[in-house]
């Protein structure tokens, strides 16, 4: 009897229903392999790069022989190739397009014909919560499998390749290995593309926002996500509420901070009878965007969803369109009309992301000068945020508000590669520059032409590096650099004459 | 994140629970004077700070140094609310009580309770102390280590002396003497003896390396003893100075500063505002010499006969003394005499022991200050576990313009709930920065800004956080002493200085 019921288990699970192969078996025309060799950047010496991985994703047919998939995949992408299902051929592919911020891309094989025959998966709309799903995933080269999920939530989340918050679905799943851009359906449509995955929840980016990428890059010009530029904190306090002036209800959602170049910043016109300069204030109390209210926790009112916070809703506009505010500015209320600005993670100080592109470094006698970024904190694992170095992850946490034209930077000693030159100094690793011969360091450019207009001391040209946060100097002079610099380029094997300063 | 390990590693080397066997000993003469010290113990609460919990019980060594002084760790009696001393061969341990204790330098002297403990003591020959060992003589550690109730003795050979940190203290740094025989839990503040004389007390150890102890070796301890000769003890001096170590190393750097090779000397970084040298010494400065003596360029001179940080000099000063540093400012050498004098009351890094950390409790949120206990209480893997700002502080306090004068760092520990502050939750384990937009620096500040502001609402500003606090201060009033009642807040601040000499305990209680 027990063996019966094993069998009978083990035959459930995976014989699966008629209709569901037969969607399978359709998709399996509609979907392919995207096999991606990836080159990263070693952050930890920037002139060179880590070792080659390979890494396999899903993408979707569309029409006009496209195939779409996440930014992700194709991030530090040094090879892509395309696999059929039933095929082991594998095909050469390029990038067309790609929105880190929203972590899509596009995709299409070098040759067009290789898709002939393949017919492109329709588009579904956005599910309600408890929507039963079914996510499609590669069983082998060969064959797709399929893995049942429920929505369970929708939020807004950082996307995987930015720090942009992006409207995204938190879906139950009993299997864990997903999150390579596998196609969610229902009712045979596309209505999401998994992102990434924590034990069983798989985080996806609905349809809608599919849509928004995809009707966005067959414009003319591709105008993005939008951001309000502003930092919101709860309401909920009755006393801040009293203090505020913004009443005993539970409306309306405090502006904590206004960024420098954001939109809340740069403003628009006032409309109506009210008057105000367009632009966001602290202790502005938010009520209503686009005429919808505005809860004390940032949350506004979705037909599909019910409460969803507030950036969810500007996840549907576009880089350049306006939104209508309704404030509570002391004590009166205003209405704004605000211009949206396409959100740009890398306006901030500490690097977001910098795929496909050199890291800007910079060595001049044996100290290597990087930018701050989140790859290089990274570096040191999943607790990197616990773990990294205390003083670059205090400016990472606090030192890192947008800037107004997003060019500042934080520039460090990685680490001293150790050279008689530097004798003395080999120990400094991670330190934060904060001048260079008397001023601000803002980026390695910056950090270039600083060190070309060195100090002179007894007719000897010498740069003073001061550096953070405990202000230790190095003072070298130029007088054997060039000796120095080949020596350590020998050394160390850096081949890139760019990663050297020449006086 | 070195400096980190270093303390996670080295052990207090207090036992927790009563030891038993031993062995013979030859030093018949010396171990009649040797005492095992028992201590009951309670500490503050760093979360609720007018607590103190509840009693534990260790052991360790002290030794007869005459004038009915019994010198032992500091961390052996630290927080005591009993303490027995007992002879090795002694039936009946005798109450005894703290007379001064160095947190900084850990060392303590307790003295018998009673009369007949203090003629008891009269009968005793005194140890008496040698000079700093040299490196590779052998020494004897005597005490009660874990593992027998007797009397044990250790021999060991020294095999390092230099500037390292104190444990106990958590961020003090002394000289201090590596001896390579077992040094156990238990024999925390016993004698190490060269010949008849004591040249050291065994405090603490490194745990992962066998057979690592160290020592306080006798230029702190008659330290210490000529610091209370007066009555009272001041504490070692803090120089506040941050240096960078092999900088004239550098060629490229000794020639911007004119020195020639062989100069030697090390180039101040920071001085912090609130030291004796501030003013008078500068970022920029070359240390060459520090009373005379030569600093190389790896910060080390000579003393008697080895080579240790410069800073050694400094640090065994007595407040009052002269301390004469040459540095090179400005292409031009110059002598700056600076007085060794306390330094102004700020942060300090590193534990707090004290009847109570200094705590404010309003409207049932709980403000207390930053201290490694503090951040302890996040567990043994605190320095990644504990909150950044609480960590960056930590380490960068004395160098972050924002905070690098304050007396204290505040940090929000608990909501003690009720109706008033309801919404604080968001805040806990944050530094509070500012009452109204007004900077507070200090607990007291902290009670005047909250206490004496004029406004109806108090707004609390935090490090790193555009969220402020805002309470009812008319509220606050109303509900402070049902809330203080209810959760048993008595009482509801506490201000003396965290580094306050420990009330006489068992004098208190018995």
């Amino acid at each position: 009897m027990k063996l019966l019921i094993a069998l009978l288990l083990c035959l459930n699970t995976w014989i699966a229903p008629a209709s569901e192969a037969a969607v399978r078996s359709r998709l399996e025309d509609q979907v392919v392999r995207l096999l991606v060799t990836k080159r990263e950047v070693d952050h930890s010496a920037p002139w060179q790069n880590e070792d080659v991985t390979q890494q396999a994703f899903l993408a979707v047919v569309l029409p006009a022989g496209e195939l779409l998939t996440t930014a992700y995949a194709v991030a530090n992408a040094a090879f892509l190739e395309i696999q059929r299902f039933g095929s082991s051929h594998r095909e050469e592919a390029e990038l067309i397009f790609v929105d880190y911020e929203a972590d899509l891309a596009l995709v299409r094989p070098v040759l067009p014909k290789v898709l002939l025959g393949m017919k492109p998966l329709p588009l579904g709309e956005d599910l309600p919560l408890d929507a039963h799903v079914d996510i499609y995933k590669v069983r082998d080269a060969y064959q797709l499998s399929y893995v049942p999920g429920t929505v369970q939530e929708v939020g807004v989340v950082m996307a995987a390749t930015s720090a942009y918050t992006m409207m995204s679905y938190n879906l139950k799943v009993q299997q864990t290995g997903l999150g390579w851009a596998e196609p969610i359906l229902a009712h045979g449509k596309l209505v999401a593309l998994t992102t990434g995955q924590d034990q069983n929840f798989l985080r996806a980016v609905p349809v809608s926002m599919i849509k928004h990428f995809l009707n966005d890059r067959h414009d003319q010009n591709y105008r993005g996500f939008p951001a309000l530029g502003v930092e919101l904190a709860p309401l909920t306090s009755p006393d801040l509420r009293r203090m505020l002036h913004a009443g005993e209800g539970e409306q309306g959602v405090r502006v904590a901070d206004v960024f420098a170049g954001g939109a809340a910043s740069v403003g628009a016109s006032s409309s109506g009878a009210s008057t105000g300069d367009g632009k966001l204030q602290v202790d502005d109390v938010i009520l209503a965007i686009d005429d919808q209210p505005v809860s004390d926790q940032g949350y506004v009112s979705h037909p599909l969803w019910g409460k969803v916070p507030l950036r969810l809703l500007l996840n549907q506009h576009f880089g350049g369109d306006t939104l209508r505010l309704k404030i509570l500015r002391q004590e009166r209320e205003l209405s704004l009309v605000v211009n949206l600005a396409r959100f740009d993670s890398n306006k901030s100080p500490v690097f977001a992301y910098r795929y496909d592109q050199a890291e800007p470094h910079l060595i001049f006698g044996g100290f290597v000068f990087q930018e701050l970024s989140q790859d290089y904190l990274r570096q040191w694992g999943k607790d990197w945020r616990d773990i990294a170095p205390i003083d670059l992850l205090y400016l990472f946490n606090s030192q890192n508000r947008p800037t107004a034209d997003g060019s500042q930077r934080i520039v460090f000693i990685s680490r001293v590669l150790a050279d008689p030159m530097n004798r003395g100094y080999s120990d400094i690793r991670h330190k934060r520059v904060a001048t260079v011969n008397g001023k601000e360091v803002t980026s390695i450019a910056s950090l270039r032409a600083l060190l070309k207009s060195p100090v002179i001391s007894d007719g000897v040209p010498y740069s003073r590096i001061k550096l953070g946060p405990e202000g230790d100097e190095v003072i070298m002079d130029y007088q054997n650099l060039n000796a120095a610099h080949s020596r350590i380029a020998k050394t160390y094997e850096i081949k890139s004459p760019t990663s050297f300063f020449t006086p | 994140m070195a400096e980190f390990r270093l303390l996670l590693v080295c052990g207090l080397l207090m036992a927790s629970s009563w030891s038993t066997p031993l062995w013979a000993l030859s030093l018949t003469a010396l171990r009649a004077s040797v005492f095992k010290i028992q201590v009951m113990s309670d500490e503050p609460s760093l979360i609720e700070p007018w607590k103190r919990m509840l009693s534990s019980q260790g052991s360790g060594t002290g030794f007869y140094i005459g004038d009915g002084r019994i010198l032992t760790n500091a961390h052996v009696v630290a927080n005591a609310s009993f303490i027995t001393i007992q002879r090795d061969g002694d039936s009946t341990p005798m109450p005894a009580v703290i007379r001064h204790i160095a947190h900084d330098a850990d060392l303590a002297l307790l003295e018998p309770l009673d009369d007949a403990g203090k003629k008891a003591l009269t009968e005793l020959s005194p140890l008496t102390f040698g000079a700093l060992p040299r490196l590779r003589t052998p020494v004897s550690t005597i005490g009660f280590p874990l593992g027998g109730e007797q009397l044990s003795v250790t021999d060991g050979v020294v095999s390092r002396v230099s500037y390292r940190r104190y444990v106990h203290h958590g961020s003090a740094q002394h000289l201090l003497v590596q001896v390579d025989s077992a040094i156990n839990p238990g024999n925390s503040g016993g004698p190490v003896v060269q010949g008849n004389q004591v040249v050291g007390v065994a405090f603490q150890s490194y745990a992962q390396a066998e057979n690592t102890g160290y020592i306080i070796p006798t230029p702190v301890i008659s330290r210490f003893l000529r610091d209370i000769e007066d009555g009272r003890y001041q504490g070692h001096p803090d120089d506040g100075l941050t240096v960078t170590d092999w900088a004239i190393l550098n060629p490229s750097t000794a020639a911007f500063y004119r020195l020639k090779q062989g100069d030697g000397g090390v180039k101040i970084t920071h001085v912090d505002l609130w030291a004796p040298t501030a003013g008078l010494l500068q970022s920029g400065d070359i240390i060459l010499a520090i009373d005379g003596q030569s600093v190389g360029v790896d910060g080390k001179v000579n003393f008697s006969g080895e080579r240790v940080d410069f800073r050694v000099i400094f640090d065994l000063k007595l407040i009052g003394d002269q301390c004469r540093f040459t540095v090179l400012r400005d292409g031009l050498r110059r002598d700056v005499t600076v007085a060794v004098l306390p330094a102004r009351e700020h942060h300090v890094t590193g534990n707090i022991y004290a009847r109570h950390p200094r705590y404010f409790v309003y409207g049932g949120l709980v403000f207390t200050v930053l201290s490694r206990n503090l951040l302890r209480t996040w567990g043994d893997k605190w320095y990644r576990d504990a909150p950044l700002a609480l960590r960056y502080l930590d380490s960068f306090a004395s160098y972050d313009p924002e905070y690098a004068n304050n007396q204290d760092i505040i940090v929000l520990v608990k909501r003690l709930p009720d109706a008033v502050n309801a919404y604080a939750t968001g805040n806990m384990f944050r530094v509070v920065k500012a009452v109204d937009g007004k900077r507070v620096g200090s607990i007291s500040d902290l009670i005047s800004a909250l206490e004496g502001g004029a406004s109806e609402y108090a707004v609390i500003g935090f490090m790193g956080s555009q969220d402020p606090l805002v309470l009812s201060r008319s509220q606050v009033k109303a509900r402070n002493s049902v809330i203080n009642q209810k959760y048993g807040v008595a009482p509801d601040r506490w201000l003396t200085a965290a580094d306050e000499q420990p009330l006489v305990p068992a004098r208190e209680r018995s």
